[in-house]
């Protein structure tokens, strides 16, 4: 029973991060129809410039572990400095092609997934660095399972900017337009909404998320790596997709429930098996349910 | 409204004439520019000599010739004095397509140094100042060229470009020699050459003299001899390849990338069809690859009796490479398509790419079977009787080498594949498969069995997947699971996007490029990638047709294009009618 628990809660913090990167996922798809293959790319770039945010805090400033000042920034500057990259690729590589076959931007996307993770490769390290603790270590026993701070803190965070963006898109003006623009384009354009402009909000608000995610995640994993990406964003749109894609409260619901199925399925089928099981899991859902759990919603 | 658009096209026309006629520097600026990089291509290039990993190279940059780089410099300088020359002689040359064909020699000129002087200072540490002058020489001349031909936008139009008509079967004959020849010498000569930076020389000035070639409309014009002569051109580019080991002079290195350049040939012929035709983005196909090659490696005699004890039956080679690999790699295609193909073309991409890493890691898992990580070594060699592939060929006077045989292997392989596709292409299957890529729902309401043809696409996909993995299997006489990876998958995608979907010849060629310019910048390979992932996104920005794009998807791609140009055609006439 503590170990279910504690596999549980292993789980839902891996879904934490998964749910991150799905929401931009959901979000591109459900407003371009496009799958955005290097939105693991961006996810995987924030935690790189969380890394070398505090790199350099550490060497000006002499941040060191545990300091909640240095995750602020960090996170900070994942939240500021991957939009842009989300802009720049909807700027420079999807919007040209927006009217073009659908094949095309799907081949773009996919070449822009690797060249960001080349960039990475090439000018960066294709090791593994060290991600630094900045959260304070420490846990709590919850019902005979150990649950680390940080988990806690991860799947707040998640919860709450998942929150955050439902009452955007729900409340706003920007959200509206998103909704008008995901339902109809051109008659989204005729009603007065910059279309252009509601996409790349899209794509930067999508990017933001998934750079908080990648911060996160090389918070639980202790190391980043340039493929991470690669992995993780198959595994968010396979929650973004097990959800329902389009849907943001599916999004998120996909990826808590991806993480805890895959945690079990690691416990139980052995380690080596976990992303066939994933994968697996994805094949199933798009055969027999591919509308997803919540189901599709095309207006975001 | 005709004639007051031809009297203004007349004008036009008169209106250039008189600019030609006043302004005659940018018709000197071309043979001097040439003149200018030929001095610069003699001068020397650096102060010191530069090495790569220990071994000097392009040493020879530091005296007064035209060795290494500085070559190809010097070819496309000459090219530019003598057409420079010409277009200042003849005022009747002076038109559009020679204007932009002067263009891209002379971008191709001052790309020379640039290339050369980036590897210099990126990659091996060169400080600036040690580039010496001729570089900097030869860079301004190119300028001066390109710049020339800048100057030229004003001129008419080039004539239309189209097929060169008819005069006699023995002119296209004659035509089609002088041409594959010249490209296979060129081919051969790129393969001899070895220094890096020589090489980056050599691509460059292949790239700015084929453009150069495509604006005077040279390639349009050899489709008409290759389309009145296709069985010629077919049988004089056979016995060039056949030829092709024989050259090498007993060095295997380039026959095997050759052969191994065959093999992805037939990968990215099969993911064609699923692709190129079908329009299906198949992320996983390299799966279909390792399913062949693992097939043929458990089926092979040495590995199968090894593994189980010499109690299982032999499989023959012949059975294997047509028959047992093939087909368990379609009846995965079929597994896998059943029931994922009635998705959206983009869950499609997603459920391949998940099914190409579930394979990987299965082959991974399974130690029994696959012994793991670690592969199967020592595959079989295949023969017949007592002669056996690796010993090679023999006949007359001349041999050739196991590697060879291979090559050969593919080489008909390859012929093989292509005949089944012509065929198909043409066929009910092949027209369906067209017809679902355009417009699924019309297709079916046509009454075409879509599910049925996706299928019929992806199962002779990884048909042809299985047996360029058999190939490969026998090739490289092991398997491992990280030969097989998402990146071999896209490498394969890029070969087919960058000659042109949907067209064999096309995706021929882009193979052949993939394949042999990795192996020839080795020392970029860190960034080979990259370059790919670059690649990609440019080429469906500025040509999403391919180097080589079947007329449909040209015309297609460009159908806009054409649709806004004879829109503003109008627009023009209208003003010009008021």
């Amino acid at each position: 029973m503590d170990e279910l628990i504690q596999q549980l809660a292993n789980g839902i913090t891996k879904g934490s991060y998964y749910a991150l990167i799905a929401l931009g996922y959901t979000m591109v798809y459900g407003i371009i129809q496009l799958i955005n293959f290097a939105h693991g790319e961006v996810f995987m770039l924030g935690a790189f410039i969380g890394l070398w945010t505090f790199n350099l805090g550490a060497s000006t400033f002499g941040w060191g572990a545990g300091s909640l000042v240095a995750l602020f920034l960090v996170l900070l500057a994942a939240v500021l400095l991957t939009p842009l990259v989300g802009l720049g690729l909807e700027r420079f590589a999807y919007r040209p092609l927006r009217n073009a076959p659908r094949l095309a931007p799907l081949i773009t996307a996919l070449g822009a997934s690797f060249a960001l993770q080349q960039l990475v490769a090439v000018f960066y390290t294709r090791g593994f660095p060290a991600y630094p603790k900045l959260f304070p270590d420490g846990s709590i026993m919850i019902a005979g399972a150990q649950i680390k701070y940080l988990w806690i803190f991860m799947v707040g965070l998640a919860l709450l900017l998942m929150l955050g963006l439902a009452a955007f898109i729900r409340t706003t003006r920007m959200g509206k337009a998103m909704r008008a623009t995901a339902e109809d384009r051109d008659t989204a354009r005729l009603m007065g909404i910059n279309v252009d402009m509601t996409i790349a909000l899209t794509f930067i608000i999508g990017s933001a998320l998934a750079g908080v995610g990648g911060v996160l995640a090389g918070l639980y994993l202790g190391q980043v790596n340039f493929f991470m990406g690669f992995i993780a964003g198959l595994k968010a749109f396979t929650a973004a997709v097990l959800g329902g894609i389009g849907n943001i409260a599916g999004a998120v619901l996909g990826a808590f429930l991806l993480g805890i199925l895959e945690t079990f399925g690691a416990r139980y089928l052995g380690g080596q098996w976990q992303n066939v099981f994933a994968f697996a899991i994805l094949i199933l859902v798009l055969v027999f349910r591919p509308t997803g759990l919540l189901g599709e919603k095309v207006g975001a | 409204m005709t004639t007051v658009a031809a009297s203004q096209e007349a004008s036009a026309g008169g209106a250039a004439a008189r600019i030609w006629s006043r302004v005659r520097l940018p018709l000197v600026a071309a043979p001097v520019g040439g003149i200018v990089a030929v001095v610069g291509a003699y001068l020397f290039w650096t102060l010191r000599t530069i090495q790569v990993r220990g071994v000097p190279v392009a040493g020879d940059l530091r005296n007064f010739g035209f060795g290494g780089v500085r070559l190809y410099a010097l070819l496309l300088g000459l090219v530019a004095i003598v057409h420079g020359a010409l277009l200042l002689r003849r005022p009747s040359l002076r038109n559009g397509g020679q204007a932009a064909a002067l263009g891209r020699v002379g971008l191709g000129l001052l790309a020379i140094p640039i290339a050369w002087m980036f590897v210099l200072v990126a990659f091996n540490e060169v400080p600036v100042a040690d580039i010496g002058p001729g570089a900097w020489v030869t860079l301004v001349g190119g300028v001066l060229v390109w710049l020339s031909a800048r100057g030229l936008v004003d001129v008419p139009a080039g004539p239309a470009q189209g097929e060169w008509p008819r005069r006699s079967l023995l002119v296209d004959v004659g035509v089609l020699l002088v041409a594959e020849v010249a490209a296979f010498l060129v081919f051969l000569h790129g393969v001899e050459v070895d220094d890096p930076s020589a090489f980056l020389g050599y691509f460059v000035a292949l790239v700015g003299l084929s453009s150069a070639l495509a604006s005077l409309g040279v390639f349009k014009g050899l489709a008409g001899p290759l389309h009145r002569a296709r069985l010629v051109a077919i049988l004089i580019m056979v016995a060039l390849l056949l030829v092709f080991p024989l050259t090498q002079s007993g060095n295997t290195f380039w026959v095997r990338v050759a052969a191994q350049a065959g093999v992805l040939v037939l990968a990215a012929l099969g993911l064609n069809i699923v692709v190129g035709s079908a329009g299906l983005l198949d992320l996983g196909y390299v799966a279909f690859v390792a399913i062949g090659a693992y097939t043929a490696a458990l089926a092979g005699e040495a590995a199968l009796s090894s593994q189980f004890g010499e109690s299982l039956p032999h499989i023959p080679f012949l059975l294997v490479l047509f028959v047992v690999a093939p087909l368990v790699a379609a009846l995965f295609g079929v597994l896998l398509g059943a029931p994922t193909l009635r998705l959206r073309g983009d869950y499609l991409a997603i459920v391949t790419l998940g099914f190409g890493e579930i394979v990987r890691i299965t082959l991974n898992n399974i130690d029994p079977i696959t012994r793991g990580p670690n592969g199967i070594a020592s595959i079989s060699d295949p023969g017949f009787g007592s002669w056996n592939m690796s010993q090679g060929l023999s006949l007359g006077g001349t041999s050739v080498t196991g590697t060879a045989v291979y090559f050969y292997l593919c080489l008909g392989l390859i012929g093989l594949v292509l005949a089944v596709i012509y065929r198909m292409s043409d066929s009910r299957i092949g027209r369906a498969w067209v017809a679902i890529r355009e417009d699924e729902v019309a297709a079916a309401a046509m009454g075409i069995n879509t599910t049925l043809t996706k299928l019929l696409a992806f199962g002779a996909g990884a048909f042809f997947a299985g047996l360029a993995g058999t190939v490969l299997a026998h090739l490289g006489t092991q398997v491992s699971p990280d030969s097989y990876t998402f990146e071999i998958s896209v490498l394969i995608l890029a070969m087919v996007v960058l000659g042109g979907l949907g067209n064999p010849p096309g995706v021929v060629v882009g193979a052949i490029i993939l394949t042999f310019l990795p192996e020839k910048l080795r020392d970029f390979s860190d960034i080979r990638f990259l370059i790919f992932g670059i690649a990609l996104v440019l080429i469906m920005r500025f040509r999403p047709e391919g180097l080589l794009p079947s007329a449909r998807r040209r015309r297609e791609l460009h159908a806009t294009a054409d649709e806004a140009a004879a829109e503003s055609q109008q627009l023009f006439d209208v003003r010009a009618g008021t």
